[in-house]
């Protein structure tokens, strides 16, 4: 029985003695800096510092002392890595003023959403590489003042991406709404901040008026219009828009074109009688749809069950709305893709599910069984040794798998399993300990970082994983 | 009965990195290692080979390397490789396929073995030339782009499918022993257990130089070489422009663009 630590600097004895950068590199945005130090030796190669700066995950700490190497290379990773801290970002932006890869910093730097916003207010005035200002047009964390210089610049290569940028607030799309193209016109009235006066008018052009009927906040006289549009994909915008009244769904519900039948039979506001109609249709993905539907009354869904496309039975088998009697016979659906929708709802009683388990060799079923929390301790026995890694995968994500089965998957070929399992709440420490020396450096990194967290905490915090 | 299987450690770049300071390779601090992916097929085949002989066949991995290659050759033994050779010293520095083969080629001499197995190709250079050449050196049948095979241990005839262009496929037959390289997708290559890659770090990894396996300097290193990389770098990215606007706009930008090409 290996003895689990008890303290951070057991934990730091550990990486040290075993040389693991991974281990270090979790460990260290909890330890004190005369330990971080320690850490920060095993990553002292350039090789090293170049894996830990592109690492997803790589804690900021970490990245904030691979700032100290002044190595362009490095820099460029951290001017990407969604873990650099804004303050490490500014100081990159001071780095970048000069040497020679200032202008690929710059492109890594304008783009990242945490890049403090007085350094790109530095940038979108006298910056004059477009692909810089591509990249700042196109951050979804930049705010709407440094949008707003950019879009003044009157750069037409711009206009795309501020137009499509969810940052951008009215008075930039305002401003890029006097000379837009049909495109960004277009990309202007789909947007969620588009200035109301835009979203009154019905546009001219068959796809302005499409993005215009997909807008959430477009005005219920301008969504009637365009649902009664002479084009199916307009139609179908406005069917899928929550904002379109349900008096209009009627109507759409019965349209010509399948893609638009397909879209409103999706809507959870769909009236029961539309439903029905729609039931009935001749197109088979307007039928899965209304199935799925969670408004479909009971006796349509009985019918639906009866459907001869798998696919329609399978969504009724997928419908929390199904009742008991009709998920107990879909349980017996010839196909083993119904009977997986059956196997993967919470609410399944024990004795369906039991009834399934029965001689089932589908992975498909056997993997719904296995994820199912009524599923029986016998069957996931089996299921845990099941030669199918889909199927042990879905052991793990049972929430009443017990720490017996769970042990076993400590020692699953698949590292992706092993990592996994070590979030499960009914493993225990000294379980997820045995991993600390795994061949795998990502669940090395996850049981240190594991515990790191949990012996660096206050105690108040509590820890997950 | 043996196999032989020859795998290589491959190198893999992110999309930014350097090249070394002679301008023939990529910086050794940017690669990522690992074991080429065919080379993961190669060895699922010999295994089923194996195992469905009930454990008379021996599968013997080679690879030509310095001592990072140990890590990949370990993760054959934990998927069940029995032995495992390395080839190096430092005159093997600057081989091209050609010269690898030679070596692939000399300890097949050594080791005898019934077939010889290879990936169609390293997922890094690409040659596509080790397996080829090294049966040209050993002057064994061989077939390429292997994606069936049938074969019982000392059977003097394998059938097997080769993959073709088009989606047409060619049922051969040939004697063995042969050089097979192996395709994707011909098995489902395993995963190695926790117990077999910790038996695996125990295990020994037999390391020969060129000269013991009776080579001379001449016939490793750039040396022995028939090709040699002169130069290694990312070309300059084209120019791309994505037209907006009507169709009239777009036509209209279009012919603009012609003209600025035709100079007219």
């Amino acid at each position: 029985m290996m003895t689990v630590p008890t303290d951070l600097s057991d934990l730091v004895r550990h990486a040290t003695e075993e040389k693991d950068v991974y281990a270090a590199a979790a460990l260290h945005p909890w330890v004190q800096p005369a330990q971080r130090r320690l850490l920060e030796d095993l990553w002292s190669e350039r090789r090293q510092a170049l894996l830990l700066a592109q690492m997803e995950g790589t804690p900021a700490t970490v990245l904030e002392q691979l700032f100290a190497l002044n190595d362009a290379s490095v820099d460029a990773r951290l001017a990407r890595h969604g873990n650099t801290a804004a303050v490490v970002l500014e100081k990159l932006f001071q780095r970048s003023q000069a040497g020679a890869q200032r202008q690929r910093l710059r492109r890594y730097l304008v783009a990242n959403p945490a890049t403090p916003h007085k350094v790109l207010l530095q940038w979108v005035e006298a910056e004059q590489d477009l692909d810089v200002l591509k990249g700042l047009c196109a951050n979804s964390g930049a705010e709407p003042e440094v949008l707003g210089l950019a879009a003044q610049r009157g750069i037409a290569a711009l206009h795309t991406l501020l137009a499509v940028n969810l940052a951008s607030n009215s008075a930039v799309l305002q401003h890029l709404w006097a000379g837009a193209t049909e495109g960004i016109a277009a990309q202007i009235l789909g947007h969620p901040q588009c200035p109301e006066a835009l979203l009154e008018t019905i546009p001219n052009t068959v796809l302005q008026r499409r993005k215009l009927a997909g807008n959430a906040r477009a005005p219920s006289p301008v969504l009637q219009v365009l649902s009664a549009d002479k084009h199916w994909s307009v139609r179908r915008a406005a069917a899928g828009n929550a904002a379109t009244p349900v008096a209009l769904l009627t109507a759409l519900s019965r349209d010509e074109a399948e893609a638009v039948r397909r879209v409103v039979a999706m809507r959870p506001d769909l009236p029961v009688t539309a439903a029905a109609w729609l039931a009935e249709d001749d197109d088979d993905w307007v039928r899965q749809v209304v199935a799925r539907n969670i408004i479909t009354d009971s006796e349509v869904l009985g019918r639906l069950a009866q459907d001869a496309v798998m696919e329609v039975r399978r969504a009724v088998a997928r419908n929390p709305a199904c009742s008991a009697p009709l998920v107990a016979a879909l349980a017996k659906d010839e196909n083993e893709w119904v009977r997986a929708g059956v196997a993967y709802r919470a609410d399944v009683p024990a004795q369906v599910l039991h009834q399934l388990e029965a001689g089932e060799t589908s992975a498909d079923v056997l993997s719904g069984i296995a994820q199912n929390a009524a599923a029986s301790q016998h069957m996931l026995q089996q299921l845990v040794q099941h030669e199918n890694p889909d199927v042990r995968r879905a052991v793990i994500l049972n929430k009443m798998a017990p720490r017996a089965l769970l042990q076993k998957i400590l020692q699953d070929p698949y590292a992706l399993h092993r990592g996994m399992v070590l979030g499960h709440p009914h493993l225990h420490d000294e379980d997820r300990w045995q991993l600390h020396q795994d061949p795998d450096p990502r669940v090395r990194f996850a049981v240190y970082g594991y515990f790191g967290r949990r012996l660096g905490m206050p105690k108040t915090s509590g820890t997950t994983m | 009965m043996k196999i032989l299987v020859a795998v290589k450690q491959v190198a893999a770049v992110d999309d930014d990195f350097e090249i070394r300071a002679d301008g023939r390779d990529v910086d050794p601090d940017f690669l990522i290692h690992d074991l080429n992916e065919w080379d993961n097929f190669s060895l699922e085949e010999a295994m089923k080979i194996k195992e469905a002989a009930g454990g008379e066949v021996e599968v013997v991995v080679v690879s030509v390397g310095p001592e990072s290659v140990d890590e990949e050759l370990r993760k054959c033994l934990a998927k069940g490789a029995d032995r495992a050779i390395r080839v190096w010293d430092d005159s093997v520095e600057g081989s091209d396929p050609i010269a690898i083969a030679r070596i692939i080629a000399a300890v097949a001499k050594k080791e005898a073995p019934d077939m010889l197995f290879a990936g169609v190709q390293a997922s890094d250079h690409s040659y596509a030339a080790t397996g080829i050449a090294t049966a040209s050196f050993l002057g064994w049948p061989h077939a390429a782009v292997v994606s069936l095979l049938n074969y019982t241990p000392g059977s003097k005839m394998a059938t097997l499918q080769r993959e073709l262009e088009g989606g047409t496929y060619a049922e051969v037959e040939l004697e063995c022993p042969a050089v097979l390289t192996i395709q994707l997708g011909i098995n489902v290559p395993r995963y190695a257990s926790l117990r077999g890659i910790k038996q695996a770090a125990a295990k020994p990894i037999d390391v020969l130089t060129p000269s013991a396996l009776g080579l001379a300097a001449a016939d490793v290193g750039e040396a022995g070489s028939l090709s040699r990389v002169r130069r290694m770098y990312v070309p300059a990215k084209g120019q791309a422009e994505l037209i907006e606007g009507t169709p009239a706009e777009q036509v209209a930008r279009l012919v603009k663009i012609i003209q600025e090409f035709k100079g007219v």
